[in-house]
């Protein structure tokens, strides 16, 4: 197990580090300037302002500069919300985000694999067709149709629930999650659907299955105890790429329904160039999706004894 | 057991049998005929109203669809006709989809088939550096090369068909690597054909099959990722739209315009629902695992 895990981490090292490498070279090729934005800046004010982010020194000098002061948790000031660290927006943002990916993972799941083993113990049948339309259904319509379809069917037709997550004081009620968190969890609950409806037929395939059934266990047991288990794995694998679908989904969720999450800062920050803070955002997410990754293979040891002892 | 009892155990692969020959299911022959008349609409669909993409009418700003002016799907807050502007919008979701899909095929068959022919230790490498990049969030990359060069139709088709070459380049090399000890192989190395050449004539050739069905596979999210891109505002420019950009737009105004977002989002639903149900049928045909990150 520790030997896996050592395994793991010697590739998300230099996954995190081409990341960085590659977003910090990206914006600076770019055309552009953080401080074009104030009109008429004259030359000799805008050599000090690059002087005092340190931007006139070598492309190089800069990128190890940002890795040493990234390595202690620095990451730097932002460009444009000037007297504000880049690692105080993160911070401010980052809650609201969690709560909204966490929530859509979570349900994801648990209504994806639910969904999954209801169709498999049927192929073929009317449910089974039924389902796994809805989960095709699912992965086709992207969450930036099925959001403000929702808006306006739930908030605007029928009434029922707030178009927008931010309450009057911006505080966040939990029915002003509903619908982004079931815009977000679509597509995932139907890729995970699909996914376990194909690993469970294939499980319920297995002779140990027949072996079961041969004892004369109960249905639910054989389905659950036998079937599940092994049919999970390739669904906790998928969670990995789940939390990257879920953090670039959330960038649109958040903007459609007014969260003040983290995902707003992406775009705009890009757009106004502010280095350090399109910086903070990436490393911060691909820091995210690497542990994710992570975590999944330690859930896939735990689940499998195989790969404990590769 | 009975087969009658569990057919899960009965029929090892259920889908195939019931799916028959491709094509015959009724369900494969709806899909692929609203299709083919979503292409045709979206071709020729604008030549048939008398508006143009960017034509204003100042007469009809924001009404909703009729027969009597015209504008069959009514017309957006800035008084164009709806129905020009969503076909025309298909087009270039369309022309997004396969372009893209073209450019991660050449790039990830070219890298599969080498790194699976030549095997050993550049194979290791190609492989590694295969994982690691799979491991990146490429989305916000995506994301930060259109907003940081601008908007640039080639630039995105590159751009998001070199997501998507990762899962090809995989298969590929997997399908090389059981291709290139069979004898024909074999044959054409022992008649001193140069690498190169068993490449290009005899692998890829024989993993076209598993290719066109991931391809028609990649279609659909192609599409989904041009689009979300242009719900950013970060895809194609005015002018000229598209269905992402047209949901966008259609989204601020639902709630007096409902029709600005129901036509494109329903276009776009549409099509990509259709794809990905050919492509699902496609692979079933073909009996390809469903989903090739499985196990790593």
């Amino acid at each position: 197990m520790l030997r896996l895990i050592w395994h793991r981490l010697l590739v998300a090292v230099p996954t995190l580090l081409l990341l960085i490498i590659l977003a910090f070279v990206l914006m600076r090729v770019a055309p552009g300037s953080p401080f074009a934005s104030e009109r008429n800046l004259p030359p000799a004010v805008e050599a000090n302002l690059n002087e005092r982010y340190g931007l006139g020194d070598p492309l190089g000098v800069q990128l190890l500069r940002y890795l040493s002061n990234l390595s202690q948790g620095d990451f730097g000031p932002s460009l444009y919300y000037s007297d504000h660290d880049v690692a105080d927006l993160i911070l401010e943002g980052f809650p609201t985000s969690l709560r909204l990916g966490l929530a859509a993972i979570l349900l994801a799941l648990g209504a994806g694999v639910t969904v999954g083993i209801a169709a498999a113990r049927r192929p073929g049948s009317m449910l089974d067709h039924l389902l796994m339309g809805v989960a095709i259904a699912g992965i086709s319509i992207p969450n930036f149709v099925v959001a403000p379809l929702l808006i306006l069917v739930f908030a605007v037709w029928l009434g029922w629930l707030p178009a927008s997550g931010a309450g009057p004081d911006s505080t966040l009620g939990a029915t002003g999650m509903i619908l982004p968190v079931i815009a977000l969890a679509l597509p995932q609950f139907a890729y995970v659907a699909r996914l376990t409806r194909a690993s469970m037929l294939e499980v319920l395939d297995s002779s140990y299955v027949l072996a079961a059934r041969g004892k004369g266990l109960p249905e639910y047991t054989i389905l659950l105890r036998h079937g599940l288990r092994p049919a999970l794995l390739p669904v906790v694998s998928y969670l990995g790429p789940a939390t990257a679908a879920v953090i670039t989904g959330s960038v649109v969720i958040e903007e459609i329904f007014g969260l003040p999450g983290l995902g707003k800062y992406f775009v705009q920050a890009a757009l106004n160039r502010d280095y350090f803070l399109v910086l903070g955002v990436v490393v911060f997410y691909g820091f995210l999706v690497v542990l994710a990754n992570l975590l999944v293979d330690l859930c896939y040891g735990v689940l499998d004894p195989r790969v404990r002892q590769q | 057991m009975s087969a009658a009892g569990n057919p899960a155990v009965a029929d090892p692969n259920p889908e195939r049998s019931r799916l028959g020959r491709f094509g015959q299911s009724p369900g494969v022959r709806v899909v692929a005929f609203l299709l083919l008349a979503i292409t045709l609409l979206v071709l020729f669909g604008p030549f048939l109203s008398p508006y143009a993409i960017d034509q204003v009418d100042w007469q009809n700003v924001a009404t909703r669809p009729s027969f009597a002016n015209g504008h069959w799907f009514g017309t957006d807050n800035n008084g164009r006709d709806l129905f020009v502007r969503t076909l025309r919008g298909g087009q270039i979701s369309l022309l997004v989809g396969i372009s893209a899909t073209l450019v991660s095929v050449i790039i990830g068959v070219s890298y599969g088939a080498v790194a699976g022919y030549a095997g050993g230790r550049v194979d290791q490498v190609m492989m590694r550096l295969v994982d690691v990049l799979y491991a990146m969030p490429f989305m916000f990359f995506v994301i930060l090369l259109m907003v940081l060069f601008g908007r640039n139709l080639l630039l995105m088709f590159i751009a998001i068909g070199a997501i998507n070459w990762l899962d090809m380049a995989r298969i590929v090399r997997g399908q090389t690597l059981s291709l290139k000890h069979r004898e024909f192989v074999d044959a054409a190395r022992a008649l001193g054909v140069p690498p190169a050449a068993i490449l290009w004539r005899h692998i890829v050739p024989n993993v076209m099959g598993v290719v066109v069905v991931y391809a028609s596979l990649a279609v659909p999210q192609m599409i989904l990722v041009e689009s979300f891109l242009s719900f950013l505002g970060l895809g194609v420019q005015e002018p000229m739209t598209s269905w992402g950009q047209l949901v966008s737009l259609g989204a601020r105004e639902m709630e007096s315009a409902p029709w600005m977002l129901l036509f494109p989002a329903s276009f776009l639903a549409v099509t990509l629902y259709c794809l990905n149900m050919l492509g699902d049928a496609l692979r079933r045909y073909h009996d390809v695992a469903s989903y090739p990150r499985g196990v790593r």
